[in-house]
């Protein structure tokens, strides 16, 4: 059983699932936007100074603040 | 029943999902764009033109991905909505959710919160040519069914579907529309308190109600006893909004997965890096994207000042040729004063930059259109926000580069107050076309035209040099501010990167369009206005000062022989004494000592008064002050300018130092009404605009003061 860790922690290009959200008010927009529990979730790139971060969330594109992105719990496949 | 013909449509669905092009595809211009009443978010409007000669009206809301607002533009959309669903008004309107057929999961989310309110809904799926080459088969007919509403696939880019949609309006009624399904069972989320809600606010609907009590300061309609009731049910069953809310998005995710799944199936496993990835791989990376961003911003730079030019010259020949006709026909009239240097030369002001604006906003609907500005903010958010700005706030600041009125508007996108006060109170900052006649005439001053500064053109590095002041006092006054607006609410980012797609040019068009009507009517109205008023108080004067002045012109000029250059040397100082013994001569002698100490006179003090109603109008004012002759050109001003001296001392006004101290007068002074009427708009209060005005024009003072005592 693989542990999980935050979306922030995961090592670029590591393809991830997500766990669970914190439940903070960012959590909800997150949702709404589709990053659900269940989605395949990659980090791609950093942008330059290290945030915004660039995720892949079910093939598309979401750029995520590094304290937005923070409350998404992933399992790594 | 009621037809749907003669009903209000609202085109409801998330950002992205195509909503505009659809808009822009059923009204074509027949659109009207205004605000939702006591707000400044966007209302647009059209017509839609139906095949039996009839027209519907189609409101566009603005773009959300959920009834739980978090910004002013998504809580006009759960009003409206909310409206909707109070009974008496449901048969007065119908709901086309547009909703992007390769993102269905997502989309559908809000179109299942509008289906618990029992809402008249069709859904209209957008990219739908794009499914077929991704391998998706929709089961349009199964869908359908499942969402208990009429489905049609649109092609936003072509048209296709729309006529479709259109011929069903006249054929159907909304009654026919409303059918319950359970896509989701609100009361489930917690029965005994949606019980007590949907008594206490006397409704039959339990999301109704749950959406009226969790967004209660939102509906003016609950009374107090209301209110007080919401929150004691909140404190007995231990309902928070948050929980409630996350927990009812997911419950509806959860019924809505399988359902796409059965009804849209993949044929093929869908490519893991498409297009739109393997683009980001350089356009977002973070050397070649930063780099590709700033070529980007010079091109555009390049292009706005350089094509721009042309038409320019052309609508300053065409105003030029406008006022000779008048002339000939009024002569020397007041009549004819007052059309040629009152209303034509206002005119010619305001239509002046419409090529220059046009151009830029051209490059920002294309960058929109294709995608790209979700990547210069992408690219921009951490150096906007050590600044106290967003990602966002890169938009304003560019397009503040044309003009600031719009810039300004663009700052609805914001949905940080505090980031988006921050960014609107320092756009101005941002060189706006109108500085640039100033600063042409000014910078021939301080270096002639020939000179160079080792390869490059001294003037044009003197021109790039104020942009970039401007930019750096934009982002320094921005980080300074950070220090006084208070913080309010959480700033947020967290932004959909959409896939690229060749631009819909007719929504380019349409935007470019709007902008341009936009600009000419909140600043165009406000220049004409201050520009008649200056020609008046320019023209008259107390008493028979005017012709006194002239008379006394007259009696030294007739003791020299009557040439034609005398004669002509003769009306240039007539205009020139006349002008200073007017009404605005007598205030720019007036405030002479407050400017004095930056080593103005009392022309420039003119020039100055003059400019705050529109910075351009300094030219036209400086054309006026040393009455060159209507046939000559801006060397000649400059000329003029050059040979000037100070009246008590007999030194040059128009020293090196001074043109540089005015030049950054021009720079950091917020000398626009439009600008501060728009401030006055967006903010809603008198307090921001003055606080804005008096700080600016307090830097532009000090700095000419600095430079003037330093180098003076």
């Amino acid at each position: 059983m693989q542990s999980t860790k935050r979306a922030t922690d995961l090592a670029i290009e590591k393809p991830s699932r997500v766990a669970f959200l914190d439940e903070v008010p960012i959590a909800l927009k997150l949702l709404e936007l589709g990053i659900t529990p269940s989605s395949r979730l990659v980090l791609v790139r950093k942008a330059p100074l290290g945030c915004p971060l660039y995720f892949y969330v079910n093939e598309q594109s979401f750029a995520l603040r590094q304290a937005e992105a923070a409350c998404i719990w992933v399992t790594e496949l | 029943m009621t037809q749907i013909k003669s009903v209000q449509i609202f085109l409801v669905g998330n950002p992205n999902a195509g909503k505009t092009s659809v808009f822009n595809r059923l009204t074509g211009l027949n659109q009207k764009i205004g605000n939702f009443p006591g707000v400044t978010v966007e209302k647009k409007e059209g017509r839609v033109a139906l095949t039996d000669g009839s027209f519907c009206t189609l409101t566009d809301l603005p773009g959300t991905y959920s009834l739980h607002p978090k910004s002013p533009d998504e809580r006009i959309v759960l009003q409206t909505i909310c409206k909707l669903a109070d009974k008496q008004q449901q048969n007065q309107s119908l709901i086309f959710y547009i909703a992007d057929l390769l993102n269905l999961e997502r989309h559908l989310l809000l179109l299942s919160q509008l289906k618990s309110l029992d809402l008249p809904i069709v859904l209209g799926l957008t990219m739908a040519d794009l499914a077929d080459d991704k391998g998706y088969i929709l089961d349009k007919d199964k869908l359908s069914e499942a969402l208990a509403m009429p489905v049609f696939l649109l092609n936003a880019r072509n048209g296709d579907g729309l006529d479709a949609f259109k011929a069903w309006i006249l054929n159907t009624r909304t009654d026919s529309l409303i059918k319950k399904t359970t896509l989701f069972e609100t009361e489930k989320l917690a029965p005994d308190f949606i019980l007590e809600l949907k008594t206490l606010l006397g409704t039959d609907s339990a999301y109704f109600a749950l959406l009226k009590a969790q967004h209660q300061d939102y509906f003016l309609d609950l009374s107090v006893e209301q209110q007080k009731g919401i929150n004691d049910l909140f404190q007995k069953y231990g309902q928070t909004n948050l929980t409630l809310q996350i927990q009812e998005t997911l419950g509806r995710f959860a019924r809505l997965a399988p359902l796409v799944r059965s009804c849209l199936l993949p044929t093929k496993n869908a490519a893991q890096v498409g297009f739109s990835g393997r683009a980001d791989q350089i356009l977002t990376h973070k050397l070649w994207g930063t780099l590709c961003f700033f070529i980007l911003l010079l091109l555009i730079f390049q292009a706005t000042f350089d094509w721009a030019t042309y038409p320019m010259d052309a609508i300053e020949t065409a105003f030029g040729w406008f006022g000779e006709q008048v002339r000939g026909l009024g002569g020397e009239s007041i009549w004819a004063n007052f059309m040629v240097d009152g209303v034509l030369a206002g005119l010619a002001g305001i239509v002046v930059f419409i090529p220059q604006i046009s151009i830029l906003f051209c490059f920002i609907a294309i960058l929109e259109e294709v995608g790209y500005m979700a990547r210069a903010v992408y690219l921009s958010d951490n150096l906007m926000r050590r600044f106290g700005l967003n990602g966002r706030s890169i938009v304003s600041i560019f397009s503040g580069m044309a003009c600031a009125v719009p810039a300004i508007m663009a700052t609805r996108t914001i949905s940080n107050w505090r980031e988006r006060l921050i960014t609107l109170l320092v756009t101005p900052f941002v060189s706006c076309s109108a500085r640039i006649p100033v600063y042409t005439v000014l910078v021939a001053m301080v270096v002639p035209a020939q000179s160079k500064w080792g390869f490059f053109n001294a003037q044009g590095l003197i021109l790039l040099g104020l942009y970039m002041l401007g930019i750096m006092t934009a982002l320094l006054a921005a980080y300074i501010l950070r220090f006084f607006v208070p913080v309010m609410d959480m700033s947020l980012l967290t932004m959909e990167l959409p896939a690229y797609k060749p631009p819909v040019w007719a929504n380019v068009g349409i935007m470019v369009w709007n902008k341009v009507k936009d600009f000419l009517w909140e600043a165009g109205r406000i220049i004409l206005c201050i520009a008649v008023i200056l020609w008046f108080l320019a023209s008259f004067g107390p008493a028979d000062s005017l012709e006194a002045a002239e008379k006394k012109i007259r009696a030294e000029f007739n003791l020299k022989p009557q040439t034609e250059e005398h004669l002509s040397d003769m009306n240039n100082a007539i205009a020139s004494e006349r002008l200073s013994a007017s009404y605005i001569g007598r205030v720019g002698h007036f405030i002479e000592p407050a400017i004095r100490p930056l080593g103005f006179d009392w022309k420039i003090g003119i020039a100055l008064l003059s400019s705050f109603a529109a910075r351009e109008v300094f030219v036209g004012t400086m054309a006026t002050i040393y009455a060159v002759g209507s046939n000559d050109d801006g060397s000649n001003i400059q000329t003029k300018m050059q040979k000037d001296v100070h009246s008590d001392t007999g030194e040059a006004v128009y020293t090196p130092v001074t043109s540089f101290g005015l030049m950054l007068f021009y720079a950091f002074a917020m000398q626009c009404m439009s600008t501060f009427a728009v401030v006055r708009r967006e903010t809603n209060s008198w307090r921001y605009p003055i606080m804005q005005f008096v700080c600016m024009t307090a830097l532009a003072y000090l700095s000419s003061l600095l430079v003037y005592t330093i180098w003076g």
